[in-house]
């Protein structure tokens, strides 16, 4: 392991299915203790990505590209070596809690077979660590609920369960496919406050898979935005906020209603829809969409520093002020 | 004073508690809720995960059946009338749009048959159906191409305008939106908000609006009422209840959005509740918030508060504490 490699680098990753191309050619990169989020909507290929780095894509899927977990590229090792890799390095947690968990077993023994699985631990050191980590998740009487059932459980607290099998064998990297979209909002401020604490306690690194741009002024310290099937920006959160540098990026931003300013005006649209995977246009993406679209774009634009210290791939990042 | 639309007072709607109930043997799903909709207003119901909001709705629409309170349309007490009466006014005066447009729509119908189908029921002539179909396409921004198209091969925001559509068909005066947006991606969003803006404009419709997203329920309500368990926790004009929100439940949930803004949203000082939302079957015996609320007293657990003006705001509720 060397020290200055990052947790977690992405570079060209290809996911293909039944030759269409659901994400194509994405880099990215997590440091220790870093959260990075991923944004984007339905189709873009973020989920895919996060379960390609997980080696957990569907059998028909084709992933290329590299993947290396603390400096080791994953290719470079026996499928045997890079499954043990992966489980020592990195976690999931998923959106729906009660699907990701096995209704049949108890909610404690889910939590304990993560450390056994991971580090080969025996059943009483499990037990032991499983009820100190669901404690540690917020889960009061933790002795109580090892012995209960999925069914018995909130969704809130059934996302706890899942963060506390996330988090049982101490991973480096966790990466968190919007975990809190299923629960209330009340909820959902608990779970964000538990994973910063975590992040803060642990000096865990995180991927954060989400649609929710509150989520993401609030957990991330970067954000890579993806736009069928690529990264169009990435950034440090405050800059990319203050500053987008992709139309995209910006109208997704002008279109959200917010908790103050004017009410019942029209809000921001953005033209026409997602394309469908495999579908998607020639050289620039959203330039369909796009108000700032021209000629130029037909030619992909690569992702290439702009200005205010993060990348985008447009052709017209100069023109943004234009769309305010 | 012009009369109110809808006029709901001392909704109740309770259903027979499953077996494994304790305590109490129904289950309280909607407990007093009262509310006027003036016509060409829009209402909001917002709330958490089985607040009851949803379930109002549905007895409005004569969906679930009511314990007891009074539902009048245009004065006109509903649950008075004979039942062929109250359902030919439920299903000419009032429609709904669901969440899931791909749920709401049949997979095997095309889309003008689909927004058809309610004009065909009610024996209109068919050059009136054409005439209708063309005018509701064209209201909500449908080109005649789609008319023969099927759901799957339109995208979810078009879909959506397809339920719109349909429920515009026979002409209401008041249509249910349960959560019309909350399935669709960021970018659409905003289109179809727009769009239910500018039909309120046009027609002069009313809406109630059922949400969990408070951003989108500022931007389009003129009045609010927030349910907790059943009950209403408080209600006001949509100006006064975000800008001085008075119940400790409507502060901890406005607190718990996180904003799109990562300078405004690392600076705010969060209320996070602590514990779960009760179960209804279990709903405390006082007021329902009790066991979360920041603020209770002794009596909040065994007296229910009345519903009153606030102290120092211009909004109701039902606050021990915070009553005038």
């Amino acid at each position: 392991m060397t020290a200055e490699a990052p947790l977690l680098s992405v570079q060209g990753l290809t996911v293909s299915i039944g030759g269409a191309r659901i994400v194509d050619g994405l880099d990215l990169q997590v440091a220790r203790g870093e959260i990075l989020a991923l944004v984007g909507e339905s189709g873009c290929g973020k989920s895919m990505t996060a379960l390609s780095i997980l080696g957990l894509q569907p059998g028909a899927a084709e992933v290329g590209g590299s993947i290396a977990l603390e400096g080791t590229p994953l290719a470079m090792l026996s499928r045997r070596a890079a499954r043990a890799k992966r489980r020592q390095t990195m976690s999931v947690i998923f959106q729906e809690p009660i699907a990701a968990l096995n209704p049949l077993m108890r909610v404690g023994d889910q939590v304990a077979e993560a450390l056994i699985l991971a580090t080969g631990a025996g059943r009483a050191t499990a037990r032991q660590a499983a009820v100190e980590v669901m404690a540690k998740v917020g889960i009061s009487d933790p002795e109580r609920r090892f012995g209960q059932y999925p069914f018995e459980l909130s969704g809130g607290m059934c996302q706890r369960i899942s963060i506390a099998a996330a988090l049982i064998a101490r991973p480096r990297l966790l990466i968190a496919d919007e975990p809190t979209t299923a629960l209330d909002v009340t909820i959902q401020a608990s779970i964000l406050d538990l994973m910063k604490a975590l992040r803060r306690e642990t000096g865990m690194g995180m991927m954060l898979i989400t649609h929710d741009m509150g989520v993401v002024a609030e957990m991330a310290d970067r954000v890579a935005v993806m736009y069928a099937g690529r990264i169009v920006e990435a950034g440090p959160v405050h800059e990319l906020f203050a500053r987008p540098r992709h139309p995209y990026t910006a109208l997704l931003l002008s279109t959200i209603p917010r908790l103050t300013g004017a009410r019942k005006t029209h809000l921001r649209t953005i033209s026409g829809t997602v394309p469908d995977i495999g579908r998607w246009p020639e050289g620039c993406r959203f330039r369909t969409r796009c108000p700032l679209a021209d000629g130029a774009c037909a030619t992909q634009p690569l992702l290439a520093a702009a200005r205010g210290g993060h990348l985008a791939a447009c052709w017209h990042t100069d023109l943004l002020e234009t769309l305010a | 004073m012009t009369e109110p639309l809808l006029s709901v007072s001392d909704l109740r709607i309770h259903f027979p508690a499953p077996r494994r109930a304790h305590r109490e043997s129904v289950l309280k799903a909607v407990d007093g809720v009262s509310f006027q909709i003036g016509r060409g207003r829009t209402l909001a119901l917002v709330g958490e995960s089985g607040c009851g909001k949803s379930t109002t709705g549905y007895g409005i629409l004569g969906l679930a059946p009511i314990t007891s309170g009074r539902v009048a349309y245009e004065g006109q007490d509903i649950g008075t009338l004979p039942e062929t009466q109250r359902r030919a006014l439920l299903s000419r005066e009032m429609q709904i749009v669901f969440q899931d447009p791909a749920a709401a729509l049949n997979p095997k119908m095309t889309i003008a048959d689909s927004i058809c189908e309610p004009m065909r029921i009610r024996r209109l002539p068919s050059a009136e159906i054409q005439r209708r179909l063309r005018r509701v396409m064209d209201l909500v921004g449908l080109s005649s191409i789609q008319a023969q198209r099927l759901p799957s091969q339109i995208s979810g925001g078009q879909r959506q305008r397809v339920v719109i559509a349909r429920a515009l068909a026979l002409d209401p005066k008041l249509i249910v939106c349960d959560e019309p947006v909350s399935a669709l991606d960021v970018s659409i969003r905003s289109q179809v908000l727009n769009i239910l803006m500018d039909l309120q404009a046009e027609l002069g419709l009313s809406y109630l609006f059922i949400s969990h997203d408070l951003s989108v329920v500022r931007h389009i309500a003129d009045e609010v009422v927030v349910m907790y368990l059943g009950q209403v926790m408080e209600q006001g004009a949509t100006d006064a209840l975000f800008d001085a929100p008075r119940h400790p439940y409507t502060e901890a949930l406005l607190s718990a959005i996180p904003l799109p803004d990562p300078v405004a949203q690392r600076a705010r000082d969060r209320i996070v509740l602590k514990g779960e939302i009760p179960s209804p079957l279990s709903a405390p015996e006082g007021c329902p918030f009790v066991t979360r609320c920041p603020i209770r007293v002794a009596r909040c657990q065994t007296e229910r508060p009345a519903f009153t003006a606030a102290q120092g705001g211009a909004t109701l509720l039902a606050c021990h504490e915070r009553a005038a």
